[in-house]
């Protein structure tokens, strides 16, 4: 009895108190010191190089700092964020708060190389006498966006044949009369036959079978027209004022050109963005005050006007950071012998402004969650494949 | 497919083909995510055929089931983005909507 009340006695008083290693007071606790905290969310942009470019990534990262770097789901959940800057019919920018690197270079790069979109894979020509080469006009005519909703139609695969569900086909017919100007050929003579191709196989040509309808280069069970989607709204090509060639006194084209459906990987003219990027959100900080003089010239080296001036009375001026926003880290300001002591130029790494220009096929919104959607059915993919 | 032993399931590699840094990266970031995972990453063996190998090496959980996990938590994430993508579509253009319309007085 005496013995235990002994010990408890000695545990009690502080020269033998046991604390933890986590409440001592230099050791932070769920929070990183603040250089951390800095490496962590920031990309930091110096006179000479930015650095700390890449991310932390592994989540036991900072545990000796008893800071969890795992990004659950619910904690994404809360944070994640997403704001419209601006959109109209083919241009989308937003922000994307609170995302990995990783997830928004996927959206990017499927944005471009994998959401499908229509274009000219076929040219039949029946008549070529310009002298734009016949390759050189195929190539132009694939090239010439489409539009079309590309989820109304199937893939063609290598034994398939064209009918109505994977090909749309168009007709080109123009000619500049004898002693007529150079005629331009735009891309609005493109003209879409719901029916299919026009053009007679060679071989049913000459066999001459009058009774039965002549078999042509694809085999549309029914005509395009009929179905809904397009009834209204005919397919043709996006833009109507695309070039496509020119042609001399007597000259003429005619030609078949045959629409499928296919992938950015393949070729780029399947591509239904123009561009799709990202830039991560400019951070711009005045280390000190910045006043009178100094902050004139600070005003006057920023190319894209990021810093104002404001009036603190007694007639001083104080440099402030008006436009942060508008920084495209030229690093103008840091430039010269001892600048970057006074501004830290910074990106923040989880701050995407993403800018999304369709070429006009689907509006740039709906590109977006079919990218969203197609990174989805990768990772179906790799569940089926495990399971 | 995957590359690994019986004996030891707490690491593998799995070759996913027709993948490429899209996916692989995106997942090599959940999987990082993961506390349970002590390593992992993964490579293009050659550029020209299209396939990736992802490794995965945990503190003691079959290395299958990490993936798998990983995979779905990815999946989680792009439901979510998705939806509040639209969400915030709609809202800009309800927005836009009503700043935009002429009201005469």
């Amino acid at each position: 009895m005496d013995t235990a009340s002994d010990s408890e006695s000695s545990m009690d008083s502080p020269k033998f108190e046991k604390v933890s290693v986590w409440d001592l007071p230099d050791v932070p606790q769920g929070k990183l010191p603040p250089h951390l905290e800095l490496q962590r969310t920031r990309v930091i942009c110096g006179s000479l190089a930015p650095t700390n470019t890449e991310k932390v990534q592994y989540s036991g990262a900072y545990a000796s700092m008893g800071v969890d770097n795992s990004v659950r789901f619910e904690q994404f959940r809360n944070n994640f964020k997403v704001d419209v800057v601006r959109l109209d019919e083919d241009e989308l920018e937003f922000d994307m708060i609170g995302i990995d690197p990783s997830l928004a270079n996927a959206f990017r790069r499927i944005l471009i190389a994998e959401v499908p979109t229509i274009a000219i894979e076929k040219v039949l020509i029946a008549n070529n006498t310009s002298i734009i080469q016949d390759e050189v006009l195929a190539h132009r005519l694939g090239l010439i966006p489409i539009k079309v909703d590309p989820r109304l139609f199937e893939y063609m695969s290598e034994n398939d044949v064209p009918n109505e569900k994977n090909t749309v086909v168009f007709k080109l017919h123009a000619r500049c009369k004898k002693g007529s100007e150079r005629l331009r050929v735009l891309s609005s003579e493109l003209k879409w036959l719901p029916n299919g191709s026009e053009l007679i196989l060679a071989t049913e040509s000459q066999a001459s079978n009058s009774s039965a309808k002549p078999k042509t280069y694809t085999s549309f069970s029914c005509s395009q027209d009929t179905r809904p989607e397009f009834s209204n709204d005919p397919i043709a090509p996006k833009d109507a004022d695309i070039i496509v060639a020119k042609l001399g006194p007597g000259q003429e084209i005619e030609l078949e050109a045959h629409a499928v459906k296919g992938m950015g990987k393949t070729h780029a003219k399947w591509s239904p963005v123009a561009t799709a990027w990202y830039r991560m959100l400019p951070e711009v900080v005045l280390l000190r005050d910045i006043e009178d003089d100094e902050a004139e010239t600070l005003v006057k080296k920023c190319p894209v006007k990021v810093f104002d001036i404001e009036d603190i009375g007694k007639g001083k001026k104080r440099a402030t950071v008006a436009r942060p926003r508008a920084c495209t880290l030229c690093r103008e300001c840091i430039r010269e012998e001892g600048w970057d002591n006074n501004v830290a130029v910074r990106r923040v790494n989880d701050h995407f402004i993403f800018t999304i220009e369709s070429t006009g096929a689907l509006p740039p919104e709906v590109l977006f969650t079919e990218a969203v959607k197609i990174l989805e059915e990768k990772c179906e993919r790799v569940i089926t494949e495990l399971s | 497919m995957e590359h690994g032993s019986f004996e030891d399931q707490s690491k593998a590699t799995f070759s996913l083909t027709d993948e490429d840094h899209t996916l692989a990266n995106a997942i090599r970031f959940t999987l990082n995510q993961d506390p349970r995972v002590t390593f992992c990453g993964y490579s293009i063996p050659h550029p020209s055929d299209a396939r990736v190998n992802i490794k995965v090496q945990t503190t003691g959980d079959p290395a299958r089931e990490v993936l798998n996990d990983s995979s779905q938590d990815l999946m989680l994430i792009c439901e979510h983005v998705r939806g509040t993508f639209d969400q915030a579509v709609l809202k800009f253009k309800t927005g836009k909507g009503l700043s935009t319309m002429d009201i005469k007085k």
